[in-house]
């Protein structure tokens, strides 16, 4: 079980250090990086997550502004360059106060804090909430048979309908956490699940055929376990 | 993504040790942070210009809070020591006629620091392309 996470910071160079640390360790999943409070807020409104790493001063609202507002509070660990902060990160009862810039073993030391009963139910995600015409709707993962790019727009298929939404594969890649979903062309994440055959390459789902590139195909037929 | 870890043996100019306990041998994050940390240093130092010009003193104090840490992620601990007491230095201060002097010299040695940074990833790069 990892635990999920997002990183607030307007720092570009400690966000990319940040996550590089969290893949090493191999228990955090970054889920999104954001540089504002205000961006980090409208994320956590339609996704939890376990634990935030938290910039202190940012541009707008501050990481204590932010923990302010939070209703439902994940575990905290501010990351900051100033550590006057550190008396005030503890009233907060935040899990940890990292000084930037720290150490990998520093990090590590911070992760031992965290508190494994508190992983949420959302680590084992089962769907997802797109926009669609102005309002949220809930897909669930099982009920997606393909995504298809369509340049700044996504479609997603389902056996009874298509939703059209604006973004992209790439960044669906890294959003959606389930070992269900694979990216098979530039263009396609299918489910594993939903395939009905592959020849060459291409696949069939419910009737349509999608192309698989070569540089996927590999990645493919490790998911299916052709015997 | 795969990590490899290569020495690289780094400029003398940079301290060594910290940069191998915050980046664990990993070349390539490495490699990714310098060329981040350059270009907001950069930026950065552009912005500071215009906050002094529009005698901004709490954004500059702000600024140079943010930009410290840059000179951690690039080896050059005690730069950014220096550059944390400059912050200190602007909080105090009541104006930007105060820091005038403070401000020039903290910006030469930035810009002093981003040769070197500049010169580090040019050998980062030459040794990940050597060794690729």
């Amino acid at each position: 079980m990892k635990f999920t996470s997002i990183i607030v910071e307007d720092l570009h160079s400690a966000a990319i250090l940040l996550q590089r640390h969290c893949e090493r360790c191999g228990i955090i999943d970054v889920l999104a990086h954001f540089t504002s409070a205000e961006e980090a807020l409208h994320f956590l409104s339609i996704t939890p997550v376990d634990l935030i790493f938290l910039d202190v001063e940012m541009p707008g609202k501050s990481g204590f502004d932010l923990m302010d507002i939070l209703q439902t509070k994940p575990m905290i660990i501010l990351t900051t360059a100033d550590t006057s902060y550190a008396y005030n990160a503890f009233e907060y009862h935040v899990t940890d106060f990292l000084h930037k810039p720290f150490t990998y073993q520093r990090f590590l030391d911070s992760i031992k804090k965290l508190d494994k009963t508190n992983i949420s139910s959302t680590s084992v995600e089962s769907f997802i909430f797109i926009k669609v015409n102005g309002k949220l709707v809930k897909i669930n993962y099982a009920d997606i048979l393909y995504i298809e790019s369509l340049g700044d727009y996504v479609k997603f298929v389902t056996p009874q309908k298509k939703y059209i939404t604006h973004n992209t594969i790439k960044n669906l890649e890294a959003t959606i956490h389930s070992t269900d979903f694979l990216k098979v062309h530039r263009s396609f994440i299918v489910n594993i699940n939903a395939i009905d055959d592959v020849q060459d390459n291409n696949l069939l789902i419910s009737g349509s055929f999608i192309p698989v590139s070569k540089a996927n195909k590999s990645k493919l037929v490790q998911k299916l376990k052709v015997v | 993504m795969q990590t490899r870890t290569l020495e690289f043996v780094y400029s003398g100019k940079l301290d060594a040790g910290y940069l191998f306990e915050m980046y664990q041998g990993d070349i390539h994050t490495t490699l990714e942070v310098f060329e981040s940390s350059i270009y907001e240093l950069s930026k950065e130092l552009q912005l500071a210009v215009d906050y002094f010009n529009k005698r901004d003193l709490r954004s500059l104090q702000f600024l140079y809070h943010k930009l410290s840490p840059l000179l951690g992620y690039t080896g050059l601990p005690k730069l950014q020591k220096q550059v944390q007491q400059f912050e200190v230095f602007c909080k105090k201060s009541t104006s930007t006629a105060d820091i005038a002097g403070q401000f020039t010299y903290i910006n030469i040695l930035i810009c002093e620091a981003m040769v070197v940074i500049r010169q580090e990833l040019i050998r980062l790069k030459q040794f990940i392309n050597k060794n690729a």
